[in-house]
């Protein structure tokens, strides 16, 4: 696959870029206050109504360990065909083309890092997520 | 030959994803293709996979699974998409149209797909150029025409057959669901502006809501009708999988079915297959007895299975009955006592009726074959967990001697349910109301102890008392002189399950939940009530 044709949406999180394939994400929102799901782990917040689908927010700040999700924050609504979730992050930076120079993946949910500008952006290894927190649900 | 609908059920959807596949198979090759076309591509060949295997058709099955296997490949990226898979899957997607036209004009095929199936199970990049050149010959191998005609190799796509004619419309399915999704719609919304005309308090506003109740029922019902299939489509070949079991096991069976007319949604029909084939073969394999048997308890020769549909108000209610030696309650206790199943004192407790839905416990049953139908063992529990995620309810009954009956209950149309609201600490949670048995405002004093088990007297049974915000992690206090709780089934047994409070009834519009939250166990669903509140649907029987 032309890696390089692709771009991605920054977002930031505790303090650290990460990135998503702008394909990945079908709408950028302001957070509502998501109903809680009962018997949820932590990191689930609960759903929100987005367009009359029933969207689970996922705070990954919690998922990471890492704190958890701030008020000011935004909601990354994802493609339907890879889940119902939403991303709870700290906020949107913008869009990037890729460039080139990746370096090997830092953990199991970072698919890769690469290299923009001065810094450098975690992309999200977005299948393994999805399939960790299912994983974590079916318990 | 008869042409059994399901056959041009599986026709139609396999040359639909068919098409997909090649489209895919293209796009990919022409532009770098995405993550979600890998997907689909993937998933096409998944379904037709499923489709050939449960109609019998080995051989499209395999051919499928081979691709399905190298889509995997590529989609764990062990593989990279290359011109070599590319002409490798579309040489296999032509092969797969040849069979299924094969199919769709009744020809026996015996089509060589070992030669091709080898070389997508062995497949490495960088030998493509080899592959692709040996594979074009092996493509055409000519179909054997029963009748005598000649065969012909040639034409692979447009090949005339007589499902071309243009007296219906094919609809794809995704079409049909986005319509259903979009009435729900305006029904919430319905809802939404019927409580705002409350407040207005305006009679013109209310005139118009009335008759837009009026146009969304009407609208409703002719999509729901759209989507209705005759029970005809799957139960044509149940007469041919109980011949051939009771040939194989050696008893002599009657077969009928009733009301092979009756509609369907066509998602619960599907769904439907796999429970009835099983219930069928127990039918035939443990519920009739040998023909020795038979004669001795003066019971006609012949074992008699009826599969019956029928309408009631709302519902299709499906029964298989036998006139086998039916169930003994007091067995199916004592073997659940035996297993651990159930306690000795919650066995001796046990109705008739809930003895019989022992046989539905995990683990109850010991003889879990793999069915060569379903391709895969499917007990009385897998049974029952289907029947009710189609929003249905299974019951069982029987006469010992005389023979059982097992009565599937379902909702026309899966999208919209009637369920009770009720309230748990600050959250309202829907119970479908099939998983109600009763309501009950119980009097405190009219609960009793049994060791650290709360029970109260429910038609002279003691059924355990069980708080639903405790099941659900929900702060509980159940304070008030009555306590509000309903009777259901978990696990075979009957509980109460004690709520702050009842909202009400109501018909909800059923939204599904998708990945991930799809993986909780006990929630059936998610919903919208009429005033913007997200509720989620309880799935009553998986909740502990």
């Amino acid at each position: 696959m032309k890696a390089s044709s692709r771009g991605f949406l920054v977002f930031t999180l505790q303090g650290e870029r990460y990135g998503l394939s702008l394909q990945d994400v079908l709408e950028v929102m302001d957070p509502s206050l998501p109903v809680p799901v009962p018997r949820a782990p932590e990191f689930i917040r609960g759903v929100v109504n987005v367009h009359g689908n029933l969207v689970a927010v996922l705070d990954l700040a919690r998922l990471f360990a890492r704190g958890e999700a701030v008020v000011e924050g935004k909601f990354l609504v994802l493609d339907r065909r890879i889940a119902n979730l939403a991303l709870w992050v700290d906020g949107v930076e913008g869009f990037v083309a890729e460039e080139a120079g990746t370096d090997p993946p830092a953990d199991g949910l970072i698919a890769r890092v690469v290299r923009s500008g001065t810094g450098t952006i975690r992309i999200l290894a977005l299948d393994r997520l999805v399939e960790r927190v299912e994983e974590q649900l079916k318990r | 030959m008869d042409m059994s609908p399901y056959r041009d059920l599986f026709i139609s959807e396999s040359r639909e994803h068919l098409r997909a596949v090649s489209e895919l198979i293209v796009k990919m090759e022409q532009e770098t293709g995405s993550r979600a076309d890998v997907d689909a591509l993937f998933r096409a060949a998944h379904s037709l996979k499923g489709m050939a295997a449960s109609m019998g058709y080995g051989e499209i099955a395999e051919l499928s699974h081979r691709i399905e296997d190298i889509m995997d490949r590529v989609r764990k990226e062990e593989l990279v998409f290359d011109g070599g898979i590319a002409d490798l899957l579309l040489e296999g997607a032509d092969l797969l149209e040849m069979m299924i036209t094969d199919v769709a004009n009744e020809l026996q095929s015996v089509r060589d797909i070992g030669d091709l199936v080898q070389r997508l199970a062995t497949y490495r990049p960088g030998a493509e150029g080899v592959a692709a050149a040996d594979g074009r010959d092996n493509a055409a191998v000519a179909p054997t025409a029963r009748h005598g005609q000649p065969s012909s190799a040639t034409p692979l796509h447009g090949e005339p057959d007589r499902y071309g004619d243009a007296s219906t419309v094919r609809v794809r399915t995704e079409v049909l669901d986005h319509l259903i999704n979009i009435t729900g719609e305006l029904i919430t919304n319905k809802h939404r502006l019927m409580t705002v005309g409350r407040e207005l308090a305006s009679p013109l506003l209310d005139e118009a809501t009335v008759e837009l109740s009026r146009l969304l029922r009407d609208l409703h019902t002719e999509v729901l009708l759209v989507r209705l299939v005759p029970f005809s489509t799957i139960a044509d070949r149940f007469p041919r999988v109980v011949r051939d079991l009771a040939k194989k096991i050696g008893k002599e069976i009657v077969f009928e079915v009733d009301g092979k007319g009756i509609e369907l949604d066509r998602g619960i029909l599907e769904g439907l297959s796999d429970p009835l084939v099983h219930i069928l073969r127990n039918a035939v394999d443990h519920g009739l007895e040998s023909a020795g048997e038979r004669r001795a308890c003066g019971k006609p020769l012949q074992g008699r299975i009826r599969l019956i549909a029928r309408r009631e108000k709302d519902q299709v209610v499906v029964v298989v009955e036998d006139d086998g030696r039916g169930m003994d309650p007091a067995r199916l206790v004592a073997t659940a006592i035996e297993k651990r199943l159930v306690s000795p004192e919650a066995g001796r407790l046990m109705s008739a009726r809930e003895a019989f839905m022992l046989t539905c416990i995990p683990g109850f049953s010991t003889a879990r074959e793999v069915t060569d139908v379903s391709g895969r063992g499917v007990g009385m529990d897998a049974v029952r967990s289907t029947v009710q995620a189609l929003g249905g309810n299974l019951t069982i009954e029987s006469e010992l001697g005389k023979g059982s009956s097992f009565i599937l209950r379902l909702p026309l149309t899966i999208a919209i349910i009637n369920v009770l609201l009720v309230r748990l600490a600050r959250i309202t949670v829907a119970i479908p109301v099939t998983s109600v048995q009763r309501t009950v405002e119980l009097r405190r004093d009219l609960i009793s102890s049994r060791g650290k088990q709360k029970v109260f007297d429910f038609d002279g049974e003691p059924l355990p008392l069980l708080s639903l915000n405790r099941v659900l992690g929900l702060p509980h206090s159940h304070a008030g002189e009555l306590l509000s709780l309903f009777v259901s089934e978990l696990k075979g047994r009957r509980v109460g399950l004690v709520v702050d409070g009842f909202i009400g009834q109501q018909e909800i519009f059923v939204k599904p939940l998708g990945r991930p939250l799809a993986s909780m166990k006990g929630l059936g669903g998610g919903a919208v009530l009429g005033n913007g509140e997200v509720v989620f649907i309880l799935d009553v029987a998986n909740i502990l």
